[in-house]
C-alpha cells in the first residue's frame, strides 16, 4: 500500500471515529466518559493523515518507492473494515440477542450493608440492575409496598415468555452482559423483542433460574406498560 | 478451541501477511500501472454505489451482535492506539538513540532489570518497542537489557496500565498484578538470554533511513504504526467478536470453569488474537466468564508473544531468534502469570 | 506521469471517502419494530374479493356495507342517470334493488348496519327529514321504519345506527340545543320512537355503549358509558395525547411540539398500551379496534400529496403485528367486520374486500 492509499485510510478512520463521538452514535458502543478521548483521537488521526498527503503530494510521491525493501505495512487494509462498520451500518446497541445468548448479570454486594430506601416518587424510576439487586439479595425488603416503574427493552425469556432486559457495561459492549426481569401478572407485555418499553408494577417473590448461567432472576407484577422510543444512553 | 478454527486458518497466514518479516513476492514498485490508492480509489466508489444495500445486509441478529461488539472493540481501543503511537514516534524521532547507550548501567546483569524498568517510562505499543529494540542493539546496548526492554515496554507503561486500569474499574489490583508479572517476565528473560543466549542467533537486517525534517520522520512513524497496528487490531477485534458470538457461553462457561484448562486456552488466544497492548485490556475484560487469574495471563502473554510480534522478532531480530525465544518467553509468561494471580487475585 | 495518476487516485478516493463520510445510515428506530407482512401470508385463509367498480348495467357502485367478502350493499344510479339506486350486488353480480329516489332530489342513503338479516339504514332527501328504513336480507320489500328521527347526529362511524336486541338506536341531539343527547330506538317491527335523555354529548358506540367526546375542542374519548349496567369508564390519559375509544380499546395518538410522534392503542384504563405506528401514520377508518382487533391504518406514500393514494395497513393487536394491505389506496372503509378500499381512478375502479371475520 502506498503513502496516499495509506493517508486516505487513516482519514477516513479518524473522520468515522470523530463523526461517531461528535453524535450520539458512540454511545452504542462505549461508555460517555471516553468520548474527549475519541475526538482527540480522531484529530490526531486526521492531522497524520492530511500532513501525509501534504508531505507526498508535495515531494511528487515516488521518492522512496525504488528501494525494494521499504514496504509498508499490507495489513493496514483491514482499517477499511471499521471504517465501513462505522459509517454504512453503524450497528445497534446489543439488543435481545445478546441477552438471550449470556446469563443474566447479578453480582453479589460487596458488603452486606442495608439497601437505602427507595426514593419518592409513585411510581418511582428504578434500574434494573438496582430492582434486581434489591429483589434477590435483599429479599425485596426495600421495594415492598412500592410501585416501581423499569426501562429496559423486551427480550423473550426461556419459556418464550417476555422478559425485560438491560445490557450492563463496565467498558464497551465487548463485555455487556444483560441483566433481567422477569414479567408476572394479567398484564401481558406484547410487545416485539427490542422494542423498549416502561414498565409499571410491583415486586412479587417470584424467582426464576436463568437457565445459561444458573443466576437468579427477579420477577415484576407488571400492572402497566407503555412503548418507548430508545434512550440515548443504552446501556446500564 | 475448535470454535476458533475459523479463525487461527486466517491468522496462520499473518506472517506472510507481515511485510517486516519476510520479503514476500511483491511486484516490484516501479513501473507498476495499477497502485494501491487507485485500488483504494475504485473500492471506495464501489462502497459509494453499493452502501445503501450494503447497510441493509446486516439484519440477521447475529452479525448485528458481532458487528457491534467488533465495532465497539475498535472504538474502545482507538484512543490508547492513537496516543500509544503518537508517544512512541516522539520517543523514536526526537529523543537520541545514543541516550538510551548512556542511560543503561555499564553491567549486562543490572542493566537488564533498569532496561526493564525503562519501559514504564517509555509509552508504546509492541509494534513501536520492536523496532526500538533492535535499535538500541544497533546502539551497542546489550541485547539481553534490550530484550528486557523488549518484553516490559509494551505491557507496563502508563497507557497501558491507564488501558487496563479502565478496563477493570472493579479490580485495580488487575493493574499492580499485571505490571509486576510482566516485569517479573522481562526482567527473567534478560537473564536468560544473559546465561543461555548466543549473540549470532541475533541477525538484524539493514534498517531503512527515513530522511528529510524531523516532523516528516515522525508523521510517517506515525503513519506506519497506525496502520500496522490497527491492522492487526482489526484482526483481533474480528476474532474477540467472533468468539462473542459464536461460542456458547455455556461452552466457554466449561472451559472457564477449568481453572488449569482456562488459563492455557487464554494463553494460546492472546498469542493467536496478536492485540495491541493498548487495546488488549478491554478484550480481556470482555471474557468476563474466566477467571481473572486467566485474564492476567492474557495480559501478561500478550503483549510479549504473539503472532505479529514473532513475526516482527523474526524480521528484526531473524528466524534462528524468534524460534527459540518466543517459546520460552510464551512458557514464563504463563508460569509468572498464573502466580502472580494466584498470590495478587 | 505517474504522478499525476497517483494525484488522481487519490482524488477520486477522497471524493468517495467524503461520499461515505456524508452518508447516514438509516436509523431503524424510526421503522416500526417489524415491518409490514403482506396480506397473503398474513391470513391465508381469509375471505378476500376484488369487484369491478361498474355494476353490469354500467354505473359505478359506491358500497356501504357488505355482508361478506363478495356480497354488497350500496348505491349506484340508474344507468339513464335519472334516480339513485339502494341495491345489494349478490357474489355473481345479480343486483336486487331495494330503493331509488330520483336524484334531482339530491338523495342520501347512508349509515348501513346490519344485524343478522336485519338491514338498516338512513335517507334523507331535499325537504324531507331523515328516515330510518330496514330489509331483509334474505328478501323481501324495503320498510320504512320512522320518520321521527329527531336531529340525528351522525359522525361517520359504524356505530351511528346500530341494530340490537331487534331495535335500532341512534343519537340525536336534544332540540333546545342544551348539553344533553337524546338516545332513540324502534323497534325492526316498527312502532313508536322511544328517547332516553343523557346529560353531555354523547356518540353511540357498540352498543350498549356510548361514548363522550369531551375536552375543549370536544375531539377525543374522556368517557364512556355502558347504559346497560348504568356504569361510567374514564377514559385515563396523559398530557398530549388524543384517546379515541371503543368499549374495549382506545387509540392514543401521542402529540409532540412538531405533531404527531406516535400512534398506541390502550384498554380505557390506560392498561395493555402498546404502539401501533410511528409519527406519519393516520387512522384510516373512525372507528377504532374493528371487531376489537384489528387496527387500520393509512400510511401516506411518496405520491401521496399528487394522487391521494396512501399505504393500507392493519395493525393485529392480538398479534401484535402490522399486516400490509395495499401500496396505493384510495378510500379505506370497515363496517359489519368486512374491510374495503378501493384502487384505481374514476375509470379503472376496482373494489378490494378482505372479511376480517375470517382471519
Amino acid at each position: 500500500m502506498n503513502r496516499q492509499a495509506q493517508a486516505v485510510i487513516m482519514l477516513l478512520f479518524g473522520g468515522a471515529v470523530l463523526k461517531a463521538s461528535l453524535s450520539d452514535l458512540y454511545l452504542r458502543y462505549v461508555k460517555e466518559a471516553l468520548q474527549p478521548f475519541l475526538i482527540g483521537a480522531g484529530i490526531l488521526l486526521v492531522a497524520a493523515a492530511v500532513l501525509t498527503l501534504w508531505y507526498d503530494l508535495r515531494g511528487g510521491g515516488d521518492q522512496h518507492d525504488g528501494h525494494g525493501h521499504h514496504h509498508e505495512p499490507r495489513v493496514g487494509w483491514l482499517l477499511l473494515l471499521p471504517v465501513l462498520g462505522l459509517l454504512l451500518v453503524a450497528p445497534p446497541a446489543l439488543g435481545s440477542y445478546a441477552a438471550g445468548q449470556s446469563g443474566t448479570v447479578l453480582t453479589a454486594p460487596g458488603s452486606d450493608s442495608d439497601y437505602p430506601a427507595l426514593p419518592a416518587g409513585d411510581p418511582v424510576d428504578v434500574g434494573l440492575l438496582d430492582y434486581a439487586s434489591r429483589a434477590v439479595f435483599d429479599g425485596g425488603r426495600s421495594l415492598t409496598g412500592r410501585t416501581v416503574r423499569l426501562t429496559g427493552f423486551v427480550t423473550p425469556g426461556p419459556d418464550g415468555e417476555p422478559m425485560l432486559a438491560r445490557m450492563v457495561v463496565s467498558c464497551c459492549a465487548a463485555d455487556g452482559r444483560p441483566i433481567k426481569v422477569g414479567l408476572d401478572g394479567d398484564t401481558r407485555v406484547t410487545a416485539a423483542p427490542d422494542t423498549w418499553v416502561q414498565v409499571v408494577g410491583a415486586w412479587t417473590s417470584r424467582v426464576a433460574k436463568d437457565p445459561v448461567n444458573q443466576a437468579e432472576v427477579p420477577y415484576l407484577q407488571v400492572t402497566g406498560w407503555q412503548e418507548i422510543t430508545a434512550p440515548k444512553q443504552q446501556y446500564e | 478451541m475448535t470454535a476458533t478454527d475459523g479463525m487461527t486458518d486466517r491468522l496462520g497466514t499473518r506472517p506472510e501477511a507481515d511485510p517486516e518479516s519476510t520479503a514476500a513476492p511483491q511486484p516490484p514498485p516501479r513501473g507498476r500501472r495499477f497502485g494501491s490508492v487507485e485500488l483504494l480509489a475504485v473500492l471506495l466508489v464501489l462502497l459509494v454505489v453499493v452502501r445503501d444495500p450494503l447497510a441493509a445486509l446486516i439484519s440477521d441478529p447475529r452479525l448485528q451482535t458481532w458487528t457491534t461488539v467488533f465495532v465497539s472493540v475498535l472504538v474502545q481501543a482507538v484512543p490508547f492506539l492513537v496516543f500509544g503511537v503518537v508517544l512512541s514516534a516522539v520517543i523514536a524521532v526526537f529523543v537520541p538513540r545514543s541516550f538510551w547507550a548512556r542511560a543503561l548501567p555499564k553491567h549486562p546483569a543490572l542493566a537488564v532489570p533498569a532496561a526493564g524498568l525503562a519501559g514504564v517510562v517509555l509509552p508504546g505499543c509492541e509494534c513501536g518497542s520492536v523496532p526500538i529494540a533492535g535499535s538500541l542493539i544497533r546502539r551497542g546496548v546489550t541485547p539481553a537489557a534490550a530484550l528486557a526492554f523488549l518484553l516490559a515496554a509494551p505491557a507496563i507503561n502508563p497507557i497501558v496500565l491507564t488501558a487496563t486500569a479502565v478496563a477493570f474499574p472493579g479490580n485495580p489490583e488487575m493493574v499492580v498484578a499485571r505490571a509486576g508479572a510482566s516485569l517479573v517476565v522481562a526482567v527473567a528473560m534478560g537473564w536468560l538470554w544473559l546465561r543461555l543466549g548466543k549473540t549470532e542467533w541475533i541477525k538484524m537486517p539493514p534498517r531503512p533511513h527515513e530522511d528529510g525534517s524531523r516532523l516528516k520522520a515522525f508523521v510517517a512513524a506515525c503513519r506506519h504504526d497506525v496502520m500496522h497496528a490497527g491492522g492487526f487490531l482489526v484482526l483481533g477485534a474480528a476474532a474477540a467478536a467472533t468468539i462473542n458470538v459464536v461460542v456458547p457461553e455455556a461452552w466457554l462457561q466449561r472451559v472457564a470453569d477449568n481453572p488449569v484448562l482456562s488459563i492455557i486456552a487464554l494463553a494460546v488466544l492472546a498469542v493467536l488474537l496478536s492485540i495491541c497492548s493498548e487495546a488488549d485490556a478491554f478484550v480481556a475484560a470482555s471474557l468476563s466468564q474466566f477467571s481473572l487469574t486467566s485474564r492476567l495471563v492474557f495480559l501478561v502473554v500478550g503483549p510479549m508473544v504473539d503472532l505479529k510480534l514473532i513475526a516482527m522478532q523474526t524480521g528484526v531480530f531473524g528466524r534462528r531468534f524468534a524460534i527459540r525465544f518466543a517459546p520460552a518467553t510464551f512458557a514464563a509468561a504463563v508460569l509468572v502469570g498464573a502466580g502472580v494471580g494466584a498470590v495478587l487475585l | 506521469m505517474r504522478a499525476a495518476r497517483g494525484i488522481a487516485g487519490t482524488a477520486v478516493a477522497l471524493a468517495a471517502g467524503a461520499a461515505l463520510l456524508a452518508f447516514t445510515p438509516d436509523d431503524e428506530q424510526a421503522a416500526p419494530p417489524t415491518g409490514p407482512v403482506p396480506l397473503a401470508t398474513a391470513w391465508p385463509g381469509a375471505q378476500r374479493a376484488d369487484i369491478a367498480g361498474n355494476l353490469g348495467d354500467g354505473p359505478i357502485f359506491a358500497p356501504g356495507v357488505f355482508l361478506d367478502a363478495r356480497t354488497g350493499v350500496g348505491t349506484a344510479p340508474t344507468p339513464d342517470g335519472t334516480a339513485v339506486r339502494l341495491l345489494v350486488r349478490n357474489a355473481d353480480g345479480s343486483i336486487r334493488e331495494l330503493r331509488r329516489r330520483p336524484l334531482g332530489s339530491n338523495p342520501e342513503f347512508g349509515n348501513l348496519t346490519v344485524d343478522g338479516e336485519d338491514l338498516a339504514w338512513t335517507e334523507s332527501a331535499d325537504g324531507v327529514p331523515v328516515e330510518i328504513w330496514t330489509a331483509r336480507t334474505t328478501g323481501g320489500p324495503a320498510r320504512r321504519l320512522t320518520t321521527d328521527t329527531g336531529n340525528a347526529l351522525f359522525f361517520g362511524s359504524q356505530w351511528d345506527l346500530v341494530i340490537a336486541d331487534g331495535e335500532v338506536h341512534w343519537a340525536a341531539a336534544a332540540p333546545e340545543g342544551e348539553k344533553v343527547t337524546e338516545i332513540r330506538s324502534v323497534a325492526l317491527a316498527g312502532g313508536a320512537v322511544r328517547s332516553r335523555e343523557e346529560p353531555g354529548i354523547w356518540a353511540l358506540s357498540a352498543w350498549p355503549w356510548l361514548a363522550e367526546n369531551g375536552g375543549e375542542d370536544r375531539s377525543g374519548t374522556t368517557r364512556l358509558r355502558n347504559l346497560a349496567a348504568n356504569r361510567d369508564t374514564r377514559v385515563r390519559t396523559t398530557g398530549a395525547e388524543l384517546a379515541t375509544c371503543g368499549p374495549l380499546w382506545c387509540r392514543v395518538q401521542v402529540m409532540t411540539g412538531d405533531g404527531q410522534a406516535r400512534i398506541d392503542v390502550m384498554h380505557p384504563d390506560g392498561s395493555a398500551r402498546q404502539r401501533i405506528a410511528g409519527g406519519s401514520a393516520s387512522a384510516a377508518i373512525a372507528d377504532v379496534a374493528v371487531l376489537d382487533r384489528f387496527e387500520i391504518l393509512s400510511e401516506p406514500g411518496p405520491d401521496s400529496d399528487l394522487n391521494g393514494n396512501a399505504g393500507l395497513l392493519v395493525y393485529d393487536i392480538a398479534a401484535a403485528r402490522t399486516v400490509g394491505i395495499g401500496a396505493a389506496v384510495n378510500g379505506a372503509f370497515s363496517r359489519n367486520g368486512v374491510l374495503w378500499w378501493a384502487t384505481g381512478d374514476q375509470d379503472t375502479l376496482v373494489w378490494h374486500t378482505v372479511d376480517l371475520r375470517t382471519v
